[in-house]
């Protein structure tokens, strides 16, 4: 094991554990790492953009004798008039560049994909039924079923969704329906995103615990003490908070 | 002053908007060359537009040293965290290995960049169980059906739990990963659709509104 | 009894967090084995998509996430990594977030070091491409207008991996990993157009945003979060990082069911005795 991998162990064990105290009480610790994050954010985001974009699409050709960027370069500048009140008209064409750019090309994109494949895609499965040789097997009972549930389901709420017209009559009906799939939806949805979080701090859990061998020098358990210590020592200004048990 | 404070980028935002929306459906090797123009144009813009960004932040944070303010040493630790990111990337040119060996700049993603944002993220966990075990109540048919197939997901996507199902209700409809499985398929997918249908219609709506012009709050201003 | 409910509804939040550490930390520390787990069809797809590639086709990765979902994907990437080099399979990597090159760089070169593979011949790293949007559009024309050179400055035409590909069509299968909405993207910029084989790796949050494109078979198929790189590396019979990742997990699914469940039983509880009471 390297000089700098051990160090690196210490260092990203100690920022991870500086992190968690915050679950305990916000504290000087956390507040270290969350500025220290913020900072090494931007640092880490100014070098990716200075030799992926700057240098390559920038510098190289500008010395090469290239003038194409020159025209994208103002364009640029002109959004740093932005911090100036006077003149922050100018950053306008810039934004005006950027934001036609994406509106323009997020047209035909959402039609395409996000509307007409999709809408397709629901009836699709009807329409190939209606031309087969009629199939009483279970599964062929179950697609029909499912096909059906599943334009039932996207008519109902899109028209929960359509606020034009008062939610009386059929639209009260549909509007059941469509939130009984919503519900669906949601419990679902909450259902994978618990996976998702606890895979996430598993990935967190797992290095630390790679860090507190010896072969690191037990970086986890020393800092995990160092930070329990701090917390003890460290009692904090009097804040205007719910008591802990009244906080979710 | 007003053509060029209102007219002029409405006009750019037409323009641009137009021949983006035309270029994509124009299979001529001219629309492509365009749009490779308008890559480079916008890449190079949002270098720009993050150097905004990093601008705003130092400004705020230096005032905030300057005037000695509540918490004035965290923001000369913002400061040097951003030296650490950047004098590292400058020195190791961008690379992350060079020679084999990984930089300074790959020390600094790897043991100071990765761990942090990967706790912030992580950090949700807890309040994820804290909140349902607070809040997450069963007082109506509506939640009893969200929480039932909360259920069914959080006990269907574990293998201990599709051992469980399959000891007490045996392998029938596919076991309980099958049911899952339609239930993603069939009315999530319904609900999930209806709600990409509508942000897409909303979208191009919008969209329209921008290149023609109606739509003008990315201007700022009053003027 | 009811104040012992009442105090129970009201304990404090660092005991359950407490709980929760302890679920996800003691499968880590103590080994837990866990029962076989069920493939779904879509994993399935996605693991036939790239196993019915003959020798010496071309997988191109997209790494378009960062280290806050690393976790997540980062696992199933690797054993999809270590399925094609298995195959003889060409890997191409690049990304549209720039945290991805570090994090394909990382992982390809050590499937690549473990299963003896060579820089430029059997891989490579393409870098970081900013605007994903005009990138995706010109992969269908020409791929090395997007790419002239690899990561490290290399001319990309010259290196023996990339023979035989001119643009993404000439791609055995193209797979994204991404937590946010770069797939929409693949799909309405890129195999909407040019119609290639994509396949999509994706966290638990987004899995449901992505479901619709399974269906209209937009995507071959979608690795869903930590259990779909489970079910991939139980088909490629490889004990890796989403199967050990699988029993924290699994412990920190109990523990949340069992007190969402033991939370309503205490309400349902304490509105019993009111009426006994009344």
């Amino acid at each position: 094991m390297t000089f700098s991998a051990i160090i690196g162990a210490w260092v990203a064990a100690g920022l991870t554990l500086f992190i968690l105290s915050f679950l305990y009480r916000d504290n000087p610790l956390f507040k270290v790492a969350e500025n220290l994050y913020v900072g090494v954010s931007a640092g880490y985001w100014f070098t990716v953009y200075a030799y992926d974009v700057w240098v390559p699409k920038v510098w190289l050709p500008l010395s090469a004798g290239l003038l194409w960027p020159i025209l994208p370069a103002l364009l640029g500048i002109t959004m740093l008039f932005r911090l100036h009140p006077k003149y922050a008209w100018v950053s306008r064409m810039s934004f005006a560049y950027m934001i036609g750019y994406g509106a323009g090309m997020s047209i035909p994109v959402t039609m395409t994909s996000q509307f007409m494949k999709q809408v397709s895609s629901t009836i699709q499965p009807l329409v190939a039924m209606s031309g087969a040789s009629v199939d009483f097997s279970g599964a062929a009972l179950f697609s029909i079923f499912s096909a059906l549930v599943l334009m039932i389901g996207l008519l109902c709420t899109l028209l929960y969704f359509f606020f034009s017209a008062e939610h009386t009559g059929v639209l009260k009906v549909t509007s059941k329906m469509a939130v009984y799939f919503l519900m669906i939806y949601f419990g679902a949805a909450y259902g994978i995103t618990v996976m998702g979080r606890f895979a996430l701090l598993y990935g967190r859990f797992a290095e630390l615990y790679t860090y507190s061998s010896g072969i690191y020098f037990y970086a986890t358990p020393i800092l995990l003490l160092f930070v329990i210590g701090f917390m003890i020592k460290f009692k904090g200004k009097k804040h205007d908070e719910p008591p802990l048990t009244e906080q979710v | 002053m007003n053509i060029f404070k209102k007219t002029l980028p409405l006009a750019i935002c037409f323009v641009i908007g137009v021949l983006s929306f035309l270029q994509y459906y124009c299979p001529h090797h001219l629309s492509d060359e365009f749009a490779d123009v308008l890559n480079d144009h916008m890449n190079i813009i949002y270098f720009f537009a993050y150097m905004l960004g990093l601008i705003s932040l130092s400004m705020a944070n230096w005032g905030t040293i300057k005037r000695k303010a509540d918490g004035w040493g965290y923001s000369v630790l913002l400061f040097v965290g951003m030296a650490i990111g950047i004098i590292s990337g400058i020195a190791a040119k961008g690379e992350f290995i060079a020679n084999n060996h990984m930089t300074a700049y790959g020390w600094m993603y790897t043991y100071i960049y990765s761990p942090l944002q990967g706790t912030m993220f992580a950090i949700l966990a807890f309040y994820l169980v804290s909140c349902s075990y607070r809040a997450f109540r069963v007082k109506s048919k509506e939640a009893g059906l969200l929480f039932l197939t909360a259920g069914l997901f959080i006990l269907g996507r574990i293998p201990p739990g599709q051992w469980l199902w399959s000891q007490i209700f045996g392998t029938a409809c596919g076991g309980i990963s099958g049911i899952t499985e339609w239930i993603l398929n069939c009315p999530t997918l319904a609900a999930r659709r209806a709600i990409m249908v509508g942000i897409s219609l909303g979208s191009i709506a919008t969209s329209v509104k921008i290149v023609v012009g109606i739509e003008r709050q990315y201007l700022g201003g009053t003027d | 009894m009811k104040d012992i409910i009442a105090k129970l509804l009201k304990i404090d939040r660092r005991i359950i967090f407490l709980l929760t550490s302890l679920a996800i930390l003691i499968p880590i520390v103590f080994y837990i084995q866990m029962p076989g787990l069920q493939v779904t069809e879509s994993t399935k797809s996605v693991y036939n998509a790239l196993d019915s590639l003959p020798e010496g086709s071309t997988l191109l990765m997209s790494f378009d996430f960062d280290p806050s979902t690393k976790p997540e994907l980062y696992p199933m990437a690797d054993v999809m990594c270590r399925h094609a080099f298995k195959k003889n399979i060409k890997v191409l990597a690049m990304a549209f977030t720039a945290p991805g090159v570090a994090i394909a760089e990382d992982l390809i070169t050590k499937d690549a070091v473990e299963m003896h593979k060579e820089y430029g011949k059997d891989y490579v790293f393409l870098g970081y491409q900013p605007n994903y949007v005009s990138a995706l559009t010109e992969f269908g024309n020409d791929f090395y207008s997007v790419y002239p050179t690899d990561s490290r400055g290399t001319n990309l035409q010259s290196l023996p991996v990339m023979q035989g590909i001119r643009t993404i069509k000439d791609i055995g299968l193209v797979m994204d990993y991404t937590a946010a909405s770069y797939l929409d993207a693949w799909v309405a910029y890129s195999s909407d157009r040019y119609g290639f084989k994509l396949g999509a790796g994706t966290t638990a949050v987004n899995e449901p945003s992505c479901l619709p494109y399974v269906q209209s078979h937009q995507i071959v198929g979608l690795l869903g979060a930590l259990r779909g790189g489970a079910e991939y590396e139980s088909l490629l019979h490889y004990n890796g990082l989403a199967t050990k990742g699988m029993a924290s997990v699994s412990m920190g699914h109990f523990l949340i069911l069992a007190l969402i469940i033991l939370a309503n039983l205490m309400v349902l509880a304490q509105k019993f005795m009111k009426e006994e009471e009344k």
